[in-house]
């Protein structure tokens, strides 16, 4: 069973439901799948009722229908791999870590560069000079740095998605699965009971992303993870688990009705993680942009006639 | 003791060469950072499901993308200083060049002689 057969599987529901029910009410099925109605109700008697039983099931493939397009995990790949690359241009360091995940992301040594370029300006205090190597050469490992981290955060992001969409699809499955095995089942001695495990419900871990800010003050945003990859994560949530049980098959398929609305719940509630990691996010990075962006060098600025001023220049030679 | 025409050619190399070569090289790596966040846009479509299911895109796809655009600012925005910061160091180099011939020289026998040095050399 997999869940790109979930529609199949809905409709193999609906075909058990229907029997099951039929069944219960005294109609018996030959070897070739048809129903037969106890003798003493007629033709067009039993004809009702089988219609009457059909349509008492025929929005089972409906409920399961929202399920079957739910995100692709896997079409979140491109997005991850964008930001996993942005990563590896602003890695700088000696051990340049992925704060989310703990992977080691490789350095890149081009950025080494900007010593040469401090190096340059050693000899030259103009006001400009000075300033762009005040606050923009000497904190440049910072700022990179705070930027990695912020693309981090957006990769966290990402995998939490994938990951809710994986365990969304699985459960899916799952609850098709034990549908099919009650619907089989129910003629059987024993209770009729089974348990779903929302594994959705803990798709999404909370993790701290440091960043510097004022030079040397740390801040602990909040990002997000997919809780089986995250380092350091806060505990995750307990998975809610649901014990169902039914003993006919109306009662079984209301059970499948309350699993997949508990299922869309919890994709809810995930998404919900993301958005607010996201959100607060951002917000912070709006009111402190100073942290993660030098302000535009004066230097950035110079013209040929400016260019040798001791205000807006290199300054004297 | 002011400087010679050959320390100054010397410290006017250094100049030119992190403004056309150190600067650029570093810009090209925000860019590209900043191209490869941007360009996540073409996955947003991965959001869309149902409106059984919070669609077309759910609650994490509006924040997510307002935060990737902010990061996306801040790479460009960054990468564009060092390509401007670059471009006055060279202009720089070349202007004060203009203010002595003999370093002047200097500065462009050390740019011949040093045609293959790497940035991280």
């Amino acid at each position: 069973m997999s869940y790109e057969q979930l529609m199949q599987h809905a409709a193999e529901i609906e075909r058990l439901a229907v029997k099951g029910a039929l069944e219960q009410k005294g109609f018996v099925y030959d070897p070739h799948g048809n129903p037969h109605a106890p003798t003493d109700i007629g033709e067009q008697g039993a004809q009702d009722i089988i219609d009457m039983t059909a349509k008492q099931f025929s929005d089972v493939q409906s409920m399961f229908s929202p399920f079957a397009s739910m995100p692709d995990p896997n079409a979140f790949g491109g997005m991850r791999d964008d930001m996993l690359a942005a990563m590896r241009e602003l890695s700088t360091g000696q051990t340049p870590t992925d704060p989310i995940t703990g992977l080691g992301v490789e350095a890149n040594i081009t950025l080494d560069a900007m010593g040469g370029v401090g190096d340059a300006l050693l000899d030259w205090h103009g006001k400009a000079a000075e300033t762009f190597k005040l606050n923009f050469v000497e904190p440049f490992d910072s700022f990179t740095r705070n930027q990695f981290m912020l693309v981090a955060i957006l990769k966290g992001g990402i995998e939490a998605e994938q990951e809710i969409w994986k365990n969304a699809r699985a459960n899916a499955d799952k609850i098709a699965h034990d549908a099919i095995t009650a619907l089989e089942h129910m003629g059987d001695c024993g209770k009729n009971d089974w348990t779903m495990l929302f594994t959705v419900g803990a798709s999404v871990a909370a993790v701290g992303a440091t960043v510097v800010t004022g030079g040397t003050a740390i801040i602990a945003l909040t990002a997000v993870g997919a809780a089986s990859q995250v380092v350091a994560a806060a505990a995750p949530d307990d998975p809610p688990k649901t014990q169902f049980s039914g003993e006919t098959a109306e009662a079984v398929i209301s059970q499948v009705r309350e699993a997949l609305s508990t299922l869309a719940s919890e994709i809810r509630k995930q998404e919900q993680k993301i958005a607010s990691a996201m959100t607060s996010c951002s917000s912070y990075v709006v009111a402190h942009r100073s942290s993660f962006v030098a302000a535009r060098p004066t230097l950035a600025g110079a013209t040929a006639s400016t260019v040798r001023d001791s205000q807006s220049g290199l300054g004297e030679a | 003791m002011s400087k010679s025409s050959d320390e100054l050619g010397a410290e006017l190399y250094e100049l030119w060469f992190a403004g056309e070569r150190r600067l650029p090289a570093i810009a090209e790596e925000f860019a590209t950072a900043a191209s490869r966040v941007g360009g996540s846009m073409n996955g947003e479509s991965a959001f869309w499901r149902p409106s059984e299911l919070s669609g077309p895109y759910g609650a994490a796809r509006g924040p997510w993308v307002s935060f990737r655009d902010e990061v996306y600012d801040i790479l460009k925005e960054t990468a564009d200083n060092l390509d401007l910061t670059g471009e006055a160091l060279s202009l720089a180099a070349r202007e004060y060049a203009k203010t002595d011939r003999a370093a002047a020289a200097k500065l462009e026998q050390l740019k011949h002689q040093n045609a293959d040095v790497q940035i991280l050399d």
